[in-house]
């Protein structure tokens, strides 16, 4: 165990060395780039946040960046990004939990720090995924989203990318999805599907500032939330231009729809002028 | 302990995002050298925005990209049947629509650039713009400028007071040795900018014979409150 302390909720722990010359490095390093320096606890607290809060995108510049969506403590973050490994082989499960536990070098009892258990082990891995897609378009890493120009083919690369991040899971991904379907888990899955469209349409370059922002988000979560639904029922490693396929169908009804409704609303604009112009020529003030 | 702070280095990439702000190191997407510009790292230290002041701005800018659409509507719905009648306003008519098209515009590129979310309630804002401007261009010239008269003094209230709350955080980070980033200086400088333009329309509805509309006060207090209302609403839905 050494020098990693187990934090439990409600009991004042000791700050590990590791935390320690983690605050340490960032209080000079933020004093260096002109930024407040950290809160300082007491020695005999460790910042502990019991659950993930529920995202808010608020005013965001290079000056000013987004906060994170959900907060976690390093023994937390430790914790979890071990079971990580652990998902392919036993699900997200309590004994998921407990490996990543294992492996990071705390007791097994450490897992009381979730206090949501394994739905805190979905969120993480959501939100650690998207993160990850962040991390690959921001870092240029995703050579063919620069082939693509229009917002549809890249919003399109996105979400197989970010599937294709689903792959090793897939077989697991049903008891996750009957837990995120739990009354009391639903707004936070669907604020973590949100903050997903909403970071795909931002890197794919969408700039809608009007009912489109509200629709493209819609879209590109069913979409998404259709196609992991499919990869569920696949056998597991099934070829993924299944999937590929399956979304751009998806993308061409979507075409399709908004074809629709360009085409109503401009029969509607006909109809109406047609009528402003009868009531012109019956002598109507309008 | 040492295979602990491997493990947590390994993951980095994609995982610093949820670690706690304590603990999180300065790094590319929270509050980086990166984040500021070369040309602001050697003076003064950034005022950093607490979450009730992006909030604020959230809100800001939300409202004020409803208020500017639902002016470009106004004078769209107005402009054919005040010019019908009244031919000699035509170039006042276009030069104040083409105003607020240019500050539509500039929200429409803030509201994208800082990724802050449109209202919900757009397309009844719309509708009701639209409706508005119709209505009171068929009233006549008179209680079209009232119509101009009543929103432009909500709006220029409106952005004197966001004015006035940017400049208190800006003598806030003076007292605090810091200043704001040149993006909020800037920002600051526009909604002045766009609102002397409002204060301008204003005089002009008013030079127009805005006070002979017939009812002047029912309408012009009507259309306020509307103004108030839908300021309340933009800001939080």
């Amino acid at each position: 165990m050494g020098a990693v302390i187990l934090a439990r909720p409600g009991r004042s722990g000791v700050l590990s060395s590791l935390q320690k010359a983690a605050t340490a490095s960032s209080r000079t390093q933020c004093r260096q780039n002109h930024f407040h320096p950290p809160v300082q606890y007491r020695k005999q607290e460790l910042p502990f946040r019991a659950a993930p809060t529920r995202s808010c995108r608020l005013y965001h510049s290079q000056f000013h960046p987004r906060a994170p969506t959900h907060e976690y403590t390093n023994s937390q973050t430790t914790i979890l990004s071990a079971a990580l490994e652990h998902i392919p082989s036993h699900g997200f499960t309590l004994e998921a939990l407990t490996l990543g536990a294992r492996d990071a070098g705390f007791l097994d009892v450490s897992v009381q720090l979730l206090p949501r258990g394994e739905f805190d082990l979905i969120l993480f891995w959501l939100a650690s995924r998207r993160g990850l897609l962040r991390a690959k378009v921001e870092e240029n890493q995703f050579e063919s989203l620069r082939s693509v120009s229009s917002v549809e083919a890249k919003t399109k690369l996105l979400i197989l990318e970010r599937l294709k991040m689903n792959q090793d899971i897939a077989h697991k991904w049903q008891d996750a999805l009957a837990l995120m379907s739990l009354p009391s888990n639903i707004p936070l899955s669907l604020s973590e599907l949100h903050a997903l469209s909403s970071d795909i349409l931002t890197l794919a370059g969408d700039s809608a500032v009007d009912t489109a922002w509200y629709t493209n988000r819609l879209g590109v979560a069913a979409v998404y939330a259709s196609a992991e639904l499919v990869m569920t029922s696949q056998k597991p490693h099934a070829d993924f231009a299944a999937i590929e396929a399956f979304v751009q169908r998806r993308f061409e009804d979507r075409t399709a729809l908004a074809e629709k409704i360009t085409g109503f609303k401009q029969y509607l604009g006909f109809v109406g002028s047609t009528a402003i112009g009868l009531g012109r020529s019956w002598g109507l003030k309008i | 302990m040492e295979m602990l702070t491997v493990r947590r280095s390994s993951v980095r990439l994609f995982l610093d995002f949820l670690a706690p702000s304590t603990l999180r190191s300065c790094s590319r997407h929270y509050a980086s050298a990166a984040s500021v510009p070369p040309s602001t790292a050697g003076t003064k230290p950034l005022y950093i925005l607490n979450k009730r002041q992006r909030e604020y701005l959230d809100s800001a800018l939300r409202v004020n990209q409803a208020g500017e659409l639902a002016a470009t509507l106004i004078y769209t719905a107005q402009t054919p049947q005040v010019v019908r009648s009244h031919p000699h306003l035509r170039p006042l008519m276009k030069h104040m629509y083409e105003q607020e098209v240019g500050h539509l515009n500039t929200f429409n590129a803030l509201i994208a650039k800082h990724q802050v979310r449109p209202t919900m309630m757009y397309p009844i804002w719309e509708q009701a713009a639209t409706f508005l401007g119709w209505s009171t261009g068929a009233m006549g010239r008179e209680a079209a400028m009232a119509c101009t008269e009543a929103v432009e003094t909500e709006i220029g209230t409106h952005y004197n007071e966001q004015v006035r709350e940017i400049l208190s955080w800006e003598a806030e980070a003076e007292r605090r040795g810091e200043e704001l980033d040149p993006e909020l200086k800037e920002m600051v400088s526009t909604f002045r900018r766009i609102r002397d333009e409002e204060l301008e329309h204003l005089d002009h509805a008013v030079e127009n014979d805005s006070k002979e509309a017939k009812p002047y006060d029912p309408l012009v207090n009507v259309i306020r409150l509307g103004c108030r209302v839908a300021i309340k609403i933009s800001e939080r839905v």
